[in-house]
């Protein structure tokens, strides 16, 4: 690690003077272009990725692509599916064993573990710490250190983090004057402010999360990390009946039944958004990335009367779940060097910014701090996000397995269970039992 | 062009043909009855036996899609997992069971008594009978959706108009109770028009004579539907029922829009388990055994049914 950052700074330091040069001669060069760098390297590949469709694919990349082209000669076939038809598509050609894709996305804390142990992945250190192939420019330890871990499976690093997200507590900052309540700073007054807020003969309910199966798992995360619970032990085996995740469980479930709207064992993430949109509810935690949606006046009542909040803490202290979709270059591929050119040049600073700018949550500090992404995000929003970050647990939005939807869905059983009314300790033990025979079966 | 009419050539085929294709005609002439359905019956085994025959085999093998390793033979594993130890089996099952048997006993009569209403005279009967069958001609994914929206506990239009009349309003589909029924609901009333119409051929198909008749010995309107009607309808009634049998079994559609088998697992069929051991958890091998087993609950269950049509009263 240390050798190679070494070798990034000093040929860092060498190419900020040839630039300096270059650009006092012919004007500011193109996206990722500097002497020094040989970008037409391989120029004449052809590549091919398999992506899930996002902002970021759509709007940020494709576009760009033929700016690549150009600075690369290599050409980009950038194929863009919606993500279950995209893990469908990926599973076919990568069992067929083609090697006809170069490159494809996943989002590591579900797929990284499946696609390490069925040999998809080409780990990218080698190609990182040489400097034949990697623009001085990359600087990888831009990135934030926690979200370099989410591109990190097995101990090895597989991809690039595109789009982090951590989860945040967002709330109703008019109710709370009105009501004369404090933003939560622990659970336990995370669940007296939900109560205090419910008021159910007018349909305002103080609290809503997910509650449908699979999906609550990554909502139930935080509660068992603040009170000190994790999801596995040092052996991979579950830890879903500890005391603490207990008491997460039996908390979670206790606030959506009693101060979240009725039906809230149907609640994904997008009726979460729609019930703080619609003014429904007074607290919802979720992921950090729904602020441009109830920002914005056209789709949320509520635009501009929203707080923004770190998870209250628990004994454990404050954590969630920190993930993001990663680019990655297939171990079938046969243009592995030109893949990782298409990466680097992906996730250069450069393009980067330019996601910043379309207010995508970047992974990259200086593009974070650009004034372009800071400007036009609600300071509480970028304050809440960078105090969480930190504490945030890299791919934890569930057991980190093989098996990832069958885990969730046997998760997911014990949370519904447990809103409904049933003992947490129980379902605690029934999902005990359920994912270590999972793992057992499937690792 | 020139060639065909020369009189060269047809001089030279003509005679040549029936000794030359007479031997071919003979064989074909006596092998008709295999050689008519040959394409239909290779079509079948392409098309049903050969991916029946590879369930059946992939059902003995442990094998995830995922993998970088093959199917790998594990015998009965598969199936006395499923039977013995999996805890969504048998209420994947009992789901299954209850919303089948809710689903045909609830179309079947309904559509009965409106193919009641609708075999009589009266004005605007044309205009009622189409109105009838919309839901079946609606899509049923949409339909769904619609439902889902009008059964929203919070925003829902349903809860709304129960509370306004004084009701309490109803979790519908987000509460383990009340899911099955909520679900039934939309079953049935997206599927009564088809038996309405199978039972308004079979009314339409009635002889009069023993109606009329009994009607002079002073039959009540219930003895003549009990003891004429019921029966007159009977193998009627058993194909809109083996119809709606084979239907609900695999209901899968409202069910996968409306609550993904939840609130937890309290909806989830079998063919929804099967779909999620698939494509969801690429469980291939666990999958096929589940599938076998599906199949043979729908073989029998038809059988059954055809049985009942076949037997006298």
């Amino acid at each position: 690690m240390a050798t190679w950052t070494r070798r990034i700074a000093l040929g860092g330091m060498a190419t900020v003077l040839v630039a300096f040069l270059g650009w006092s001669v012919s004007g500011p060069p193109p996206v990722g272009a500097q002497a020094g760098f040989d970008w037409k390297r391989y120029s004449g590949k052809q590549l091919r990725f398999l992506v899930n469709s996002h902002d970021w694919t759509n709007e940020i990349i494709r576009p760009a692509i033929p700016e690549f082209e150009q600075l690369t000669g290599i050409k980009v076939a950038w194929e863009i599916f919606p993500e279950d038809q995209f893990r469908q598509k990926l599973a076919v050609e990568m069992v067929s064993g083609s090697g006809s894709v170069d490159g494809f996305m996943s989002l590591t804390s579900w797929d990284g573990l499946r696609f390490l142990k069925a040999g998809w992945y080409e780990p990218i250190q080698k190609y990182l710490s040489n400097p034949a192939v990697t623009s001085p420019q990359f600087a990888f330890d831009d990135f934030f250190p926690n979200t370099r871990q989410i591109a990190t499976v097995g101990g090895q690093l597989i991809g690039v983090p595109l789009y982090p997200e951590v989860q945040l507590l967002y709330y109703r900052k008019d109710v709370f004057k009105a009501k004369n309540v404090a933003v939560p700073q622990t659970m336990e007054e995370w669940e007296a402010a939900a109560k205090k807020l419910t008021d159910k003969s007018n349909n305002f309910y103080g609290y809503v999360s997910r509650g449908k199966r699979s999906a609550a798992v990554y909502t139930l995360a935080p509660f068992i990390f603040n009170f000190g619970g994790q999801w596995l032990d040092k052996d991979n085996q579950p830890l879903l009946n500890s005391p603490a995740a207990v008491k997460g469980l039996e908390t979670y479930g206790r606030m959506l039944r009693e101060y979240g709207p009725p039906g809230v064992v149907n609640v994904h993430t997008y009726e979460v958004v729609d019930l703080m949109s619609q003014g429904r509810v007074a607290m919802a935690s979720d992921s950090s990335n729904w602020v441009s949606s109830f920002e914005n006046p056209t789709k949320s009542k509520v635009a501009g009367l929203l707080g923004y909040a770190r998870i209250p803490r628990g004994p454990g202290g404050s954590h969630t779940p920190l993930i993001s979709w990663a680019i990655s270059i297939s171990a079938q591929s046969k243009n592995k060097e030109a893949a990782w050119y298409f990466l680097q040049w992906a996730t250069s600073r450069d393009m980067v910014l330019r996601q910043a700018k379309a207010k995508i949550p970047v992974a990259r500090k200086s593009a974070w701090e650009s004034p372009e992404f800071q400007s036009g995000l609600p300071k509480e929003w970028l304050s809440a996000f960078q105090a969480t970050l930190p504490d945030s647990y890299p791919n934890q939005a569930n057991p980190v397995v093989v098996a990832v939807p069958e885990t969730r869905d046997a998760i997911g059983a014990a949370i519904v269970a447990v809103i409904e009314g049933q003992d947490a300790k129980d379902a605690a033990e029934r999902a005990q039992k359920s994912v270590a025979e999972i793992i057992k079966k499937t690792q | 062009m020139s060639s065909l009419t020369s009189p060269e050539v047809g001089a030279r085929v003509l005679p040549a043909r029936p000794s030359a294709s007479g031997g071919i005609e003979r064989w074909v002439e006596r092998h008709l009855r295999w050689i008519l359905p040959a394409p239909a019956v290779i079509a079948m085994a392409l098309l049903l036996v050969v991916p029946l025959v590879y369930t059946a085999y992939l059902s003995l093998h442990e094998w995830y899609a995922s993998s970088v390793l093959g199917p790998r033979l594990v015998w009965l594993d598969n199936y006395a997992q499923l039977f013995l130890r999996d805890e969504r089996f048998w209420p994947a099952f009992r789901v299954t069971l209850i919303f089948t048997v809710g689903a045909v006993a609830l179309t079947v009569t309904l559509g009965l008594g409106i193919a009641h209403l609708l075999i009589r005279n009266f004005p605007g009967r044309g205009l009622a009978r189409t109105l009838v069958l919309l839901p079946m001609i609606a899509t049923p994914v949409a339909m769904a959706l619609v439902w889902m929206t009008m059964m929203s506990p919070t925003i829902g239009v349903l809860n709304y108009v129960l509370r306004s009349v004084g009701l309490a309003g109803s979790a519908w589909v987000s509460s383990p109770r009340s899911v099955i029924p909520s679900l039934l609901l939309v079953e049935t009333w997206m599927w009564t028009p088809m038996t309405a119409l199978i039972c308004l051929a079979g009314l339409a198909t009635l002889p009069s004579e023993p109606f009329e008749s009994a009607r002079v010995d002073g039959a009540s309107g219930w003895q003549i539907f009990w003891h004429l009607t019921l029966p007159f309808m009977r193998s009627t009634l058993v194909v809109a029922a083996l119809f709606r049998t084979i239907d609900a079994l695999k209901v899968f559609d409202i069910v996968y829009v409306m609550t993904e088998g939840g609130p937890g697992f309290a909806s989830e069929t079998l063919n929804l388990y099967v779909f999620q051991t698939s494509f969801k958890y690429l469980n291939l091998g666990y999958a096929s055994a589940l599938i076998v087993v599906f199949f043979t609950l729908i073989l029998g269950a038809s059988m059954l049914l055809i049985q009942v049509r076949r037997s006298p009263l």
